[in-house]
């Protein structure tokens, strides 16, 4: 018995269906060989069951093979390979972004350099120096008076810089809109944006894989998701076979199958009292109301968010903005207090005493107040009136405590004060102290500069490592492409073929 | 181990990696070339900046320092001078002096004295109110008003008296100040107590031998005629001129003792400015041999990995397949 005359023809189509279908697959990979995310996809065939002949002259029948079906269109993906590599993320996103702020702060702080705080602070004492040689003449007052001008100016643009820094990555409690508009908030609302549209393909996802088939475009989609959303805070992810997602932060369930249950929010710490050593914002789970960035567990591990929250914190281990604004605050009170101890005890050029204070607040802004570094001044009578400052010391042994005009001891106090230990500095001097603040921050950044550069080249490596399973070669679908060319051909010769016999075997009937 | 799957996207992104990593390095030695400072910021040498701020501050104590001695040495400089100066007034009255005391009976010779030994009183009120730039040297912290006023045969001296609580200092190292002036009433005395002016805690007693004082005694002597007992204490004045003169060497010697000890701080600041401008070169000063040799280098490989990158990111199947 032979196969019946048509069954060559349903063969042949399923062999031209099959190439189309597999041309159709190297079409979408090689079209999506450089869109971000995208996963090489693979068709799987199989043999058709096979067709028993019934023999006659044989105990078994012979099994005669239709032809192929396209059994999975699936995308080539290791999922251990991304956990890795959205661990990897995490790490880089945290380290790049403390790493950006740390080299921001360096470029603030602007050492080594001329004009820099600490070239600012020698010329300062040198000028006070200079005038202690010769107090009675009005150039070497005023020298002084303008270097004392100048540091004023250096220390409150620095600190105002680095305060305007700050505002602008977390927010600042003296601009409540800033809070909103914030680097911070905005990581945090690309998060939440994030988190909805994965929910949102878990829902698609789920609902066309019931159906047996495989939303491959639309996994790559939340895996592409997954990824930006690594970078940003650090997330688990548990893959379900139901092909959903479950996605937490820090431990918190934001997404459980289809639904989100959670999302992220920035608020402005008020606690009990603001000071402004409190991390300004915290960042909290709105439904859960779990802070995840206030120091005690759950706590963020990685992420740009927890690197743009660490920079603006309060952690005394890391040259933070606001710990270096204590800094250059603590030098300010101390060389204040102590300056203007001497200048209010000595006697001013015309004998005068006590002369005014030599730094003051900006009385324009808010006069008497407590000293603060970014109103921080030189008195303006001193200012317009140089001969003001208390080159001498009220000595006892005269009269009225006035030496004379050429007594320049207390401006040698003043000059001295360079070499001076304060308590508040840790028992350092002020240059020691500024010199000490700079090295760290220099520590700190080249430990991050370097993490940043080791993490970045293993994110780098991981993703190599994906590329080499999901990434599109061109040339290797090219070459599918010439084998299924081929085998189209081939098919379509087989049909040809039997169609002739067909056609023969139709012409011996006329 | 399996032969890794490379992608054309792998090796673009791999070439993209290497390259921006390459520019970094060249952007790096440009810095460096262009500030021609091994450390632009503190991350480049956190441990070498440490050194090199500290290192700064000292270089800037020891400018200071360095020009505190130039102005203390304009100051004694000066003081020498007029010291050589008023030593040859003493000098010169000395010898009228003795000429004087051989005139037994010449009054008009005497006379003539007199005027002259007038003459040298001003001039040494002249001296002692020598200023550098308005600055009166001679009356310690009273700089502002010449030290010296003379009025008949009253010479008052204004200026803070000579105790070391009331010296003017300089400071040369660090904690170390020298003492760079002599006071007026030290070098020449006075003929009366101030009374106006600035607060004198220090009571002058009236006899406090002084070269003024004895000057204007013995031009009242002169000019007090041939009494024979005045002959004799005409020559008596001698001895007090020895004295005064005495004071006035022994003053310039202290003042060169000074002006000695301030030029050999001046040396030794300079020997130091030269060892720490060394040490601040060795750490922040490029070592421009190897930087250009570096730069060259990672030029090479920039254009190796430019051309690497050119040539295979061109290649691809579809160049074969005609």
């Amino acid at each position: 018995m032979i196969t019946p005359g048509f069954f060559g023809y349903y063969n042949a189509s399923r062999g031209l269906m099959a190439s189309q279908n597999a041309l159709s697959v190297i079409n979408q990979n090689i079209s999506n060989a450089n869109t971000a995310g995208y996963s090489r996809e693979e068709i799987n065939f199989k043999a058709t069951d096979a067709y028993a002949i019934p023999s006659t002259s044989q105990v078994t029948n012979a099994m005669v093979g239709q032809g192929p079906v396209v059994q999975q269109i699936t995308r080539v993906r290791d999922q251990f390979l991304d956990a890795q590599y959205r661990l990897a993320n995490g790490k880089l996103g945290s380290n790049s972004s403390t790493n950006d702020a740390l080299q921001q702060i360096q470029g603030i702080i602007n050492e080594p350099s001329t004009d820099g705080l600490s070239a600012t602070l020698q010329n300062f004492f040198n000028s006070a120096q200079a005038m202690s040689q010769d107090p009675s003449n009005s150039a070497t007052r005023s020298s002084f008076v303008q270097q004392a001008v100048d540091l004023t100016t250096v220390i409150q643009q620095q600190a105002q810089q680095l305060s305007d820094m700050r505002q602008s990555l977390v927010g600042s409690p003296l601009a409540p809109g800033s809070f909103s508009t914030s680097q911070l908030a905005t990581s945090v609302s690309q998060v939440n944006n994030d988190l909805s549209q994965i929910a949102a393909l878990n829902q698609n996802i789920v609902s066309i894989q019931s159906t047996g088939a495989e939303p491959n475009d639309l996994m790559d989609q939340r895996d592409k998701l997954l990824d930006d959303l690594s970078k940003l805070v650090d997330i688990q992810v548990t893959n379900h076979d139901t092909g959903q997602v479950d996605v937490s932060i820090a431990g918190q369930t934001m997404i459980q199958g289809v639904k989100q249950l959670d999302s992220l929010q920035v608020v402005q710490n008020t606690g009990t009292s603001p000071t402004p050593d409190d991390v300004p914002a915290l960042i909290q789970t709105v439904n859960g109301g779990v802070v995840l960035n206030d120091g005690t567990a759950p706590d963020l591990s990685s992420g740009t968010i927890k690197g743009i929250s660490d920079m603006g914190g309060n952690d005394p281990n890391l040259s933070t903005i606001r710990g270096m604004i204590g800094k250059l605050d603590d030098l300010m009170n101390s060389l204040t207090t102590q300056l203007n101890t001497l200048q209010t005890t000595g006697f001013d050029q015309n004998g005068n005493s006590p002369p005014p204070a030599l730094f003051v607040n900006d009385p324009t802004i808010n006069p008497g107040q407590s000293l603060n570094i970014f109103h921080w001044t030189v008195n303006p009578t001193i200012v317009s009136d140089p001969t003001q400052v208390a080159t001498a010391i009220n000595d006892p042994t005269t009269a009225t405590g006035f030496a004379g005009t050429g007594d320049g001891r207390n401006a040698l106090a003043m000059a001295q004060v360079q070499t001076q230990t304060f308590a508040a500095l840790g028992n350092a001097d002020v240059m020691d102290y500024f010199n000490g603040v700079v090295s760290k921050l220099g520590i700190d950044a080249q430990t991050y500069q370097n993490t940043t550069t080791s993490q970045t080249s293993q994110v780098n490596t991981l993703d190599t490592s994906r590329q080499a399973v999901s990434g599109v070669d061109v040339d290797s679908e090219t070459i599918d492409m010439m084998r299924y060319q081929r085998a189209f051909e081939g098919t379509s010769k087989v049909l040809q073929t039997i169609d002739q016999m067909m056609q023969d075997i139709i012409s011996m009937i006329n | 181990m399996s032969i890794n799957r490379v992608t054309s996207n792998t090796m673009s992104s791999q070439s993209l990696y290497y390259l921006e990593q390459n520019m970094s390095s060249l952007s790096d030695l440009q810095q460096k070339m262009s500030s021609q400072q091994n450390i632009n910021k503190p991350s480049d040498d956190p441990v070498g900046l440490t050194s090199l701020l500290n290192l700064n501050t000292t270089m800037a104590a020891d400018t200071r320092y360095s020009s505190n001695i130039d102005t203390a040495l304009t100051e004694t400089n000066t003081s020498d001078t007029v010291l050589t100066n008023m030593t040859n007034l003493i000098q010169r009255a000395q010898e009228l002096t003795t000429e004087a005391s051989n005139f037994t009976n010449n009054q008009d010779g005497r006379n003539a004295i007199a005027t002259e030994i007038d003459q040298i009183i001003n001039q040494l009120v002249q001296l002692g109110n020598t200023d550098i730039g308005g600055k009166y040297i001679f009356g310690g912290f009273q700089t502002n008003t010449p030290p010296f006023t003379r009025s008949g045969d009253n010479i008052t001296y204004n200026g803070t008296p000579s105790t070391s609580a009331w010296q003017r200092t300089a400071e040369v190292s660090q904690g170390i100040e020298v003492p760079i002036n002599i006071n007026g009433d030290n070098l020449l005395g006075h003929a009366t107590v101030a009374t106006a002016g600035p607060p004198l805690p220090v009571t002058f007693t009236p006899d406090s031998q002084g070269i003024f004082e004895t000057l204007v005694n013995l031009k009242q002597d002169l000019q007090a005629g041939g009494d024979p007992n005045q002959l004799s204490e005409i020559s008596k004045r001698l001895d007090d001129l020895t004295t005064g003169l005495n004071t006035v060497l022994g003053q310039q010697a202290s003042i060169g003792a000074i002006t000695n000890r301030l030029t050999m701080t001046q040396s030794r600041l300079s020997d130091r400015k030269s060892v720490l401008t060394q040490q601040y070169a060795s750490i922040q000063t490029i070592d421009m041999p190897s930087t250009v040799a570096n730069l060259n280098q990672e030029q090479n490989i920039f254009q190796a990995s430019l051309s690497v990158t050119g040539r295979l990111l061109s290649t691809s199947l579809l160049d074969y397949l005609k």
